[in-house]
């Protein structure tokens, strides 16, 4: 038994007599133009494919976008004015932790410091980094490095860094010596989810290294950080700091979490780019569907006819068209999901970051199905129009 | 009693100087219970007749009344639902679905006609054209007679008023031409059916009870 056999096998057995003789119709009908089916299906397993896979850039790139805002430990930000992204954040004086803790609402006040920098191997090789340390209080998710360097015997100058720039740095799991920003420091252990999705590694480090690997001033610090009292709204706490302090920006947690993703997805065009990719596999399946159901319906112009001499109304022939259409989405559309867990888990060692989300499949489904039903429409066309005056005539 | 009346019907093709009229003042009546035949040359407006009385278009001037219904002014929609309740079609080609069982023929036109009871229907239906034991061929398995006999059991399953036909026995060879124009005829004996066939077929003429001639768009003769 051939593919195409045990596909009208399957398809035979879903049309048991119980169910409608039109559907019945349509797939068998669809199953004649067997060349033009198999072409349909493969194109709609790839536009099912690519907008799954787009999707799920375009979701995962907007989340590690923001990962180390979100594994923070606070209700809300104070960073440089007009700074755009957390990726960008340049020095504010580190008094405004002190500063903040006497406005109504705010429960404590922590400072963090982040910045790019070069890291030296031993070897003399050079990369560009992104360190990141925060007060360790305020820690959250962030990888905790302090209590991981007392384990290891290190005192200060230890770095975490992600299993996925391991390679990139060169690290094997054991203490390697490095110099960030000219400093002494340590590679010392590997932790996960802070992937890099600009190519630049995430470094991890105690707050007061970073800002000594950093070079910044003694009485600055790259950001602050607030939590507020039980019972008070941070938006509330957010308007007042803002009242307060005009030379600085003051944003909730989420806002500098969506300011992140929207600065990486807008204004650098990458999330467009994913976007425009997802709309054209959505576009390209459309095409694919609508061509094929409509030369499947031009071909068996001459039955529609008969059925409206019958009496069949719109409905009836719209019905036919669908059942064609979704029988094809869904056969191409499930091939094309099939495809998506192993390329994904391939693709890996590629974009670190790439996730499916659990929802994307009945997302991309439902979107699927919505094509459907706008290709059926656009293919119903020439069965709708055909004058069921020509069966006496042909 | 089902009756089809037409009064001073016309239709013409095409427009202005181009315009070719087909049927000129075409009053008839068809009563049921009689095997009318409509016959004449080709281009006497044969074709074009049973279209309008079968509901599938619409004439340029005069009235089409069927059980009191004025066909004429009906719009798209209710034509659709006219010819679902009221006709049963048989074509010269056979028009049966190329993909379906005859018994699934039969079954789909009933679907569409939104009648239940289908498979007992069905069942009936080719028990009386004789082809019960083959309802599972598909067209590319039967001969033209048979094909045409899925047809006429297609046409009468829903138990229509009026059962057209366009020149049923054209594809066929004698015996099965002979065979079908029977069946048709037997139909025709329903005294509560009215069965009109468009043919120059002259195997079919002895069988009619009735014979309507057009030649030119015009009615020049209507015997018994």
């Amino acid at each position: 038994m051939n593919g195409t056999q045990k596909m009208a096998a399957v398809l035979r057995r879903m049309l048991s007599p119980a169910s409608s003789m039109k559907a019945t119709l349509a797939v068998r009908n669809l199953l004649r133009s067997r060349g033009r089916l198999w072409v349909s299906l493969f194109g709609i397993a790839f536009a099912t494919f690519l907008m799954c896979v787009q999707g799920s850039l375009l979701y995962s790139f907007t989340l590690t976008a923001s990962r180390v805002v979100d594994s923070v430990q606070a209700d809300l930000w104070m960073i440089a004015k007009g700074t755009p992204t957390f990726d960008y954040v340049t020095s504010i004086s580190e008094r405004y932790s002190q500063y903040a803790e006497g406005v109504d609402g705010v429960l404590d006040a922590g400072r963090g410091a982040a910045g790019w920098a070069p890291i030296q191997r031993p070897n003399g090789d050079r990369t560009l980094v992104m360190i990141i340390g925060v007060e360790d209080k305020y820690r959250g998710a962030l990888p905790p490095v302090k209590e991981l360097a007392g384990r290891g015997g290190l005192s200060d100058s230890a770095l975490v860094l992600d299993e996925t720039d391991a390679a990139t740095l060169g690290f094997d799991g054991h203490l390697q010596p490095a110099q960030v920003g000219f400093r002494r420091s340590y590679l010392f252990a590997k932790t996960t989810g802070f992937a890099s999705f600009i190519g630049t590694p995430l470094i991890f480090s105690d707050y007061t290294d970073v800002r000594r690997f950093l070079r910044l001033e003694q009485t600055d610090a790259s950001f602050v950080v607030l939590n507020v009292k039980p019972g008070y709204d941070p938006r509330v706490v957010r308007d007042a700091l803002r009242a307060r302090f005009a030379d600085v920006d003051v944003w909730t947690q989420a806002e500098l979490s969506t300011r992140s993703r929207l600065f990486w997805l807008i204004q650098t065009g990458a999330g467009a780019a994913l976007l425009l990719a997802g709309l054209l596999g959505f576009g390209i399946g459309l095409v694919l569907v609508a061509q094929t159901i409509y030369s499947i319906t031009a071909e068996n112009v001459e039955e529609y006819a008969t059925m409206k001499a019958m009496g069949a109304s719109n409905l009836d022939v719209h019905f036919v068209v669908l059942v064609q259409s979704l029988v094809c989405g869904i056969l191409g559309g499930t091939l094309g999901l099939l495809l998506v867990g192993p390329y994904v888990r391939a693709s890996r060692s590629i974009v670190t970051w790439l996730a499916v989300p659990y929802w994307m499949y009945p997302f991309v489904g439902v979107a699927l199905l919505m094509l459907c039903v706008l290709a059926s429409l656009i293919a119903a066309r020439p069965a709708i129009s055909v004058d069921p005056g020509r069966v006496f005539r042909a | 009693m089902h009756s089809v009346e037409m009064r001073d019907v016309t239709l013409g093709y095409g427009r202005g100087v181009e315009a070719t009229p087909v049927l000129k003042q075409i009053s008839l009546d068809l009563m049921p219970g009689t095997f009318t035949v409509i016959s004449g040359p080709s281009g006497s407006g044969k074709t074009s007749l049973i279209s309008i009385l079968g509901a599938m278009i619409a004439p340029d001037g005069g009235d089409v009344i069927v059980d009191g219904i004025n066909v004429t002014r009906l719009t798209d929609s209710q034509r659709s639902s006219f010819r679902r309740e009221k006709i049963g079609y048989i074509f010269q080609s056979f028009r049966l679905m190329a993909a379906l069982s005859a018994e699934e023929n039969v079954i789909l036109s009933l679907e569409m006609r939104r009648v239940d009871r289908r498979r007992e229907r069905c069942q009936a239906a080719l028990e009386t054209v004789g082809l019960a034991a083959k309802a599972g061929l598909k067209p590319h398995q039967m001969s033209h007679g048979e094909k045409q006999r899925v047809a006429v059991a297609r046409a009468i399953a829903h138990a229509p008023a009026i059962v057209l036909a366009d020149e049923p026995t054209a594809s066929l060879d004698a015996a099965n031409g002979v065979q079908v124009t029977n069946l048709l005829a037997a139909i025709a004996r329903d005294p509560n059916r009215t069965v009109a066939i468009v043919t120059h077929d002259p195997r079919v003429i002895p069988l009619a009870q009735r014979v309507i001639r057009l030649e030119d768009g015009r009615i020049v003769g209507d015997g018994q």
